[in-house]
């Protein structure tokens, strides 16, 4: 079997050597080398994996060394150079050690920049500029800036915008050995490859675009006749061959865009090997076996093939070939080594002791990775890192430089080629590298497509974030000299605990990550520092927290002992409770039996109540025999009586005998006495003539009268004339013979009185009156709304002064209704409906059975022990004057009562509103109807005439209706008022009725002769002159005193007092000694033709 | 629950104005008491020959044929006759100043005959109609004893009013921003005022229920200091609809010009509109503020809280009064809904901040305007006659 060499280098570019492999880019090679020709500069420009740099090395170097260029001569001095983490540097030693000078005095004259790097390609010998043989010996230089890109993707060259001086001198140094060497025609040539989409960063430097701007160079696409060219030729010249269908197959499921010559050349790589290194023709079942290829499209026998295969391989490895794919041979590949790693280490590294477990050949390798890769402006890009720094990072005594190494060889690996630089088999130099050897990715493709260091690197980047924000609590928490107020609260402890846990960052972590430009010794001991101060900070949280946990759960300890001693308390005092209420059950039931022996008792009681009745009733029936008995001797005395005046019929019979006697002997002196009588007569005749004459002239004194009176009643501006006026009427009236005074005289003088203040109204200052009463002395006893009662005296000029009380009684207030039932006596309701009597002399004041109603009338039994009240709900109670608070008898007469009279005992008249009058009989309950409701007629009050056995009852309409006590039946009636009838009441003293109707009138009934015309107190004596309607001069209580004398409260608080005896105003007219009328004024109010004479 | 909150919150809607239209229906009908069924009396109605009524000119005063027979029967003491005419008349088209005389007269002429009960009610009947009469003089004097013993109160009102809210933030938890600050806690900067209508029903005398729709605009700003040089704001404006639903214990005497009262209920709060806008403010330069956006989907949109109050209302017996008031509120949920917020993760990226979780205590002091529609009359001391 013989072994092919490899024509495809995998991930790794093209090398010179290899050109020969290098296909497709024929055309874009020779339009670099003519760019090259005209401009002394190419600049390359294309996506990640495009092939920038195996285009140069394995295209454009070959090109040229064979001669294919236009150039001073005929050979090439080359070298390239990467920026790596200081270009000028890497420049300088690539420099040095190609033109064979010292590196010390290269860099030392790069600095300089400017034309340095041509003044030492001049002075090196390989510029011959004439001579013999000057072509032969002297060579073109070519200068390679390959990946430029890490100008800008090392934080060490470029940091916030601005790159490093060594950048810059650089990058002037290279530009301006091209314009020299365009301008001196020397032949010097640049070339550099930088990935495009770096090109716009590239503005930062000096004249650069516009160099780009002329020699740019963008790496096209391949296209398919191409891509065929770079799959099957290299196949064949190496002298293997490549299936048709297998080309199909790559080419199709070739993606466009990113790493598609990187994923093709690497896959090739694989089948290449899975061939038999080339022996046989790469096919499907190749590809299948890098897990590029879906076996179940394979043929049977290929199928089952790969089966027995498959069936061999690794059970950690079968994972990558759930989904087969093109862009999945390189992640099956990347972590099939993985994998693999510590196998390898074991097998192939004798140099080293093996002192590591299989999981940590795995941290190696993450770390490492880690450390290879960054995110910069959120593109993954490579990270040079020594191996010094990643052993560094890892951080653990059983990991040195040297195990790291052998970890990673399988990675480097010639057959494998992922990272750089590459081990080959057996040179232990190559395998074990020094601690300052800078590890590098082969290229990026694998960042993208090894889907576990995509994974990776995304936690590095959250570890990055995470340090950020723990560095700005470390940072506040030293800024504040290390105050315990700014350590970690427990949430943010629980973070970054969780995070240092699993980061465990180190100083050299800490060192990777920093970007600033500083040396690097000194990064380093800023690192140690910085990372002393981490650790401090999340030890002094940690112990903060403990601290502040343990005193949580005292706290928490204590309040449960408080609440465990607080329920055991209130336990007790339940269980104290408990015992309490079983007593208190026990005490009850001891007092519901001592109830029920009550009851028993209360029972028994009742029995001898019954008893005590019963022997009552056999009383009463003893008294009726004793009335019989009473009743059979009183007609004994009536025998005896009758027997006496058949005496005394027989005395008298005697007595007539004797008187016819004497009627003869007087006859005789008649007739003596005829004759005298005969002469009489004459004078007589004479008389009788002279009395018409006088009665004539009566007459007309009392038509003179009654025209004065008229007039006395007119208003005149000298009032007193009003006086005079009424003064000559009484006079006139006397000399009309009349000893009585009409009710047109009364109201006449009552006018020219109240005229000029001799009689008038008077307040009670004592607040509003509801009522009143006069006594025996003919004082007033009021009480106002506000519950006081007040006495007045009646002085003898008829004004009302108040009586000062030693002791005063109030009434609950506010009232609603007062009634006097005796002038010491008043029964009242408050407003809320509750019912008192007030004795002022017995100074006791009762609350009346509740009946939640107003009392509407009160009426005292004729031997003052008992009285009745009514109240607005109908109920009557007849109650004991000794024992007010419970009612004796009560009746409900189910419609409104308006007045009450106790006539006698268990006699009650009861007024109804709608004018029936009934009459209770208390003592057995009974209701007799005296006078039948009127349906067009409410009653209001009535008044007793007790003189006459008569009770008068006032209705709407103004009739007073009489009604015989006697035997119950209604009697005349009479047209009081012409309107509703208020108020009645009567004097025993006069024979007074005296009526008050709503038209502001009194009338003074004459109970002695109802057909004399009554007096009357008319509006103008009530209210004055500015009367209106409904208002003041409404009379709310009247009264008599013994003299005769009428008191009147009206609504506007006024005590009005008349005499019902006309004479005594003319008495006072004439007491005034008034001066007679004149003759003009006779003349004027009453006309000459009138004379008083 | 959430779900269901505005299903909720209608329903109650529902029964509040179903419970206070029904016991205003209640209370609007007095007892209807018949009023003097006997038979009428057949005299003609007497003329009146006064001429002149309370300082009226007696044609220009009546303008009504039954309104003057009725009067002309009062004036000349037929009482009996001036009741019957009374329920002849119609009330509805009359001028105020004929319904005054109307019922002055209807009033004294029911208590003149005793009808105790007919004559209080329809003095009530009165009152609620011209609730802020006054008794004068020249009134009959039964009309004047039966309306000393009582006084009107509102009994439905309307009030309009403007509020300063004084807010207290109550932290339950402040998340930790992707980038920490240098302060423990947030300052949260408050500004708020509401604008409130009330509708105000009064069933019995002490107690009142009421509704009153409230617009609360709110405005803060959260400050958190990042550095020593840099400031994050995260400045938010929301506006609350919300519905007070209270009940109300007044003390309300006749004789006094003003009326205290306590108040405690809840209140349903809906968000209507959030907008905030975040950002940093860098080396002591104000950049231009950024637009407002909207995150009301990361709001408890429904919430509610619960207040008490206290309210001294002057002239409350008059037809315009006014009040001032002062009640704490304390919402009983936070003002985000914590879930939401993380469900929003790209939030947290773009404004590097995650929203505290708090809810808010208010101190709301008030001023307004009440116009009593209708009143009530309530009766002093206990007083009133029984139908019989």
């Amino acid at each position: 079997m013989k072994t092919n060499i490899c024509p495809y280098p995998g991930l790794r570019p093209f090398a010179e050597e290899e050109a020969i492999f290098f296909k497709g880019r024929d055309l874009h090679i020779r339009q670099i080398v003519k760019m090259l020709e005209q401009n002394k500069l190419a600049f390359i420009t294309g996506a990640s994996g495009d092939g920038k740099s195996s285009m140069v090395y394995a295209g454009v170097v070959p090109y040229i060394r064979a001669g294919f260029s236009k150039a001073e001569f005929n050979s090439w001095l080359i070298f390239d150079f990467k920026p790596q983490r200081n270009p000028l540097e890497s420049l300088a030693r690539n420099a040095a050690e190609e033109m064979k000078v010292s590196y010390d005095d290269t860099l030392a004259e790069l600095r300089r920049g400017f034309s340095a790097l041509v003044d030492i390609y001049k002075k090196s010998g390989y510029y011959v500029k004439d001579g013999k043989d000057a072509a032969n010996r002297g060579k073109n230089l070519l200068i390679i800036a390959d990946q430029f890109e890490e100008v800008f993707t090392m934080a060490d060259n470029f940091r916030d915008g601005t790159p490093s001086p060594d950048s810059y001198t650089t990058v002037n140094l290279l530009l301006e050995t091209i314009r020299i060497s365009v301008e001196e025609r020397l032949p010097v040539y640049v070339i550099f490859t930088m990935r495009s989409d770096y090109i716009s960063q590239c503005t930062v430097f000096k004249d650069l675009p516009e160099f780009i701007a002329y020699s740019q160079f963008f790496v096209p696409q391949l296209k398919r006749t191409e891509i065929l060219q770079v799959i099957e030729q290299p196949a064949v010249l190496a002298g293997g061959s490549v299936s048709s269908r297998l080309t199909e197959v790559l080419i199709n499921n070739l993606n466009s865009g990113f790493d598609q010559l990187p994923v093709l050349q690497h896959a090739l790589n694989l089948l290449w090997k899975a061939a038999d290194n080339g022996n046989e023709t790469l096919d499907l079942i190749h590809l299948a076996k890098i897990a590029g290829f879906p076996k179940e499209m394979l043929s049977r026998n290929e199928l089952q093939e790969f089966n027995l295969w498959f069936a061999r391989l690794p059970e950690h490895q079968k994972k990558y070939y759930e989904k087969p794919d093109l862009n999945n041979v390189l992640n099956a590949h990347a972590g099939t080594l993985y994998e693999s790693a510590y196998d390898y280490y074991l097998n192939n590294a004798n140099w080293v002791q093996k002192t590591i477990t299989p999981e940590e050949s795995k941290l190696i390798i993450e770390t490492a990775f880690k450390s290879l890769t960054k995110t910069d402006d959120n593109r993954q890009v490579r990270n040079r890192c020594t191996i010094n720094e990643i052993t560094g990072i890892i951080n653990k005594p059983n990991i040195s430089n040297a195990t790291v190494c052998a970890v990673l060889n399988i990675f480097r690996a010639q057959e494998n080629t992922l990272l750089r630089p590459f081990s080959e088999p057996g040179n232990i130099e190559t395998q074990y590298l020094s601690g300052d050897t800078f590890l590098d990715i082969t290229h990026e493709a694998l960042i993208r497509n090894w889907k576990m260091l995509a994974a990776w690197n995304k936690e590095e980047l959250e570890n990055i974030k995470e340090y950020n924000d723990y560095n700005t609590q470390v940072q506040r928490w030293l800024d504040n000299g290390r105050s315990p107020e700014f350590l970690l609260s427990p949430g943010n402890y629980s973070i970054f605990s969780d995070w240092y846990e699993r980061c465990r960052p180190n100083q050299y972590w800490l060192l990777k990550n920093d970007n600033s430009q500083r040396p690097q010794k000194e990064k380093l001991q800023s690192a140690v520092s910085r990372m002393e101060k981490c650790d401090a900070y999340i030890q002094q949280s940690h112990e903060a927290i403990v601290a502040a946990e343990k005193a949580r759960r005292r706290k928490v300890l204590g309040t449960l002992i408080g609440m465990l001693v607080f329920i055991l308390m209130l336990s007790g005092l339940l269980i104290w409770a408990l015992s309490q209420k079983s007593e208190a059950d026990a005490q009850r039931e001891l007092a519901e039996g001592n109830a029920n022996a009550a009851k028993a008792a209360q029972a028994e009681a009742q029995k001898q109540a019954e008893a005590a009745l019963h022997a009552k009733e056999e009383a009463d029936k003893q008294r009726d025999r004793a009335d019989d008995e009473r009743k059979k001797a009183l007609e004994a005395k009536t025998e005896s009586d009758s027997a006496r005046h058949l005496a005394e019929l027989a005395q008298r019979e005697a007595d007539v005998m004797r008187d016819s006697a004497l009627h003869n002997a007087e006859f005789a002196y008649n007739q003596k006495l005829a004759a005298d009588s005969a002469r009489h007569e004459a004078e007589e005749q004479m008389e009788r003539a002279k009395q018409a004459s006088d009665s004539a002239a009566k007459l007309y004194y009392v038509a003179l009268c009654n025209t004065l009176a008229m007039k006395a009643k007119n208003s005149y501006e000298d009032k007193t004339l009003n006086l005079r006026l009424a003064n000559t009427a009484c006079q006139m009236n006397l000399k009309g013979g009349r000893n009585t005074i009409n009710a047109d005289l009364y109201d006449a003088m009552l006018f020219a009185l109240e005229q000029n203040g001799i009689v008038h109204g008077q307040p009670l200052q004592t607040g509003t009156l509801k009522s009143f009463a006069v006594d025996a002395d003919g004082r007033i006893i009021a009480i106002s709304s506000d519950g006081v009662v007040s006495k007045h005296n009646i002085l003898a000029n008829g004004n009302i002064v108040p009586v000062q009380i030693n002791e005063h009684f109030t009434a609950h207030a506010p009232l609603e209704k007062a009634v006097f039932v005796t002038p010491t006596l008043i029964a009242y309701s408050t407003k809320d409906r509750t019912s008192y009597v007030l004795d002022t002399y017995a100074k006791t004041h009762t609350h009346l059975p509740a009946h939640n109603d107003y009392i509407q009338a009160v009426s005292q039994s004729p031997d003052y022990k008992k009285f009745v009240v009514s109240y607005t709900n109908g109920v009557v109670d007849m109650l004991y004057m000794g024992s007010l608070d419970k009612p004796r008898a009560s009746h409900d007469f189910g419609t409104q009562i308006t007045d009450i009279y106790f006539r006698s005992d268990g006699e009650v008249y009861v007024l109804c509103h709608d004018g029936k009058l009934l009459k209770w009989n208390y003592n057995n309950d009974e209701v007799l109807t005296v006078l039948n409701s009127s349906a067009d007629k409410n009653a209001f009050k009535m008044a007793p005439i007790t003189d006459k056995n008569l009770l008068a009852i006032c209705y709407n309409d103004g009739v007073v209706q009489f009604v015989d006590m006697t035997n119950d039946t209604p009697g005349e009636k009479m047209a009081g008022a012409h309107s509703k009838l208020d108020n009645m009441v009567y004097d025993p003293h006069t024979g007074i009725l005296a009526l008050s109707s709503a038209d502001r009138r009194i009338a003074l009934i004459n109970t002695k002769d109802f057909k004399e015309k009554p007096l009357a107190i008319e509006e103008h004596s009530l209210s004055g002159m500015n009367a209106f309607v409904g208002g003041s001069g409404k009379v709310k209580c009247m009264g008599f005193n013994d003299k005769g004398v009428l008191f009147a409260l009206t609504d506007d608080n006024m005590m009005h007092l008349w005499d019902t005896d006309p004479v005594t105003y003319a008495r006072t007219l004439y007491a005034m000694q008034l001066e007679p009328l004149t003759q003009t004024e006779w003349d004027l109010i009453l006309g000459r033709e009138f004379s008083d004479k | 629950m959430k779900k269901h909150f505005g299903d909720i919150l209608i329903l109650t809607l529902i029964i509040w104005t179903g419970a206070v239209g029904y016991a205003s229906a209640q209370n609007d009908s007095l007892p209807d008491i018949p009023l003097y069924d006997n038979a009428v009396s057949k005299d003609a109605p007497p003329s009146d020959t006064r001429g002149i009524i309370n300082g009226m000119s007696e044609v220009n005063f009546f303008g009504d044929d039954e309104l003057r027979n009725f009067y002309n029967y009062f004036a000349a003491g037929k009482y009996r006759e001036a009741v019957e005419s009374s329920k002849k008349i119609n009330t509805s088209k009359f001028s105020k100043n004929q319904t005054q005389v109307f019922y002055r007269y209807a009033v004294a002429a029911y208590k003149e005959m005793e009808f105790n009960a007919e004559a209080d009610s329809l003095a009530r009947r009165f009152l609620e109609k011209d609730p802020l009469y006054q008794p004068v003089g020249y009134d009959p004097s039964s009309f004047r004893e039966i309306l000393e013993n009582y006084y009107t109160i509102p009994k439905l009102s309307v009030w309009v009013s403007t509020a300063k809210n004084y807010i207290k933030t109550r932290l339950d938890t402040v998340y930790v921003t992707t980038i920490d600050t240098l302060q423990r806690e947030p300052d949260y900067d408050y500004n708020a005022f509401s604008v409130q209508v009330g509708f105000e029903y009064h069933p019995i005398r002490f107690l009142s229920i009421a509704v009153a729709p409230t617009l609360t605009f709110y405005d803060y700003t959260r400050s958190s200091r990042r550095h020593e040089w840099a400031t994050y704001y995260f400045k938010e404006k929301y506006s609350v609809l919300s519905l007070q639903l209270r009940v109300e214990a007044g003390w309300y005497r006749d004789n006094l010009f003003f009326a205290p009262s306590i108040y405690v209920g809840i209140q349903p709060k809906y968000v209507l509109r959030s907008r905030y806008v975040s950002y940093v403010e860098l080396h002591r330069l104000i950049e231009d503020e950024p637009d407002y956006k909207s995150n009301t989907d990361v709001k408890n949109q429904f919430n509610y809280a619960l207040f008490c109050g206290a309210r001294l209302c002057f002239n409350h017996k008059k037809r315009f009064s006014y009040f001032v008031e002062a009640s704490f509120s304390r919402d009983m949920l936070t003002i985000n809904d914590s879930g939401k917020k993380y469900e929003s993760t790209d939030a947290v990226f773009r404004d590097l901040y995650i929203n505290d979780a708090y809810r808010i205590e208010e101190i709301i002091v008030m001023a307004g305007i009440k116009v009593n529609l209708k009143y009530s009359t309530v009766a002093k001391n206990g007083y009133g006659y029984n139908h019989k």
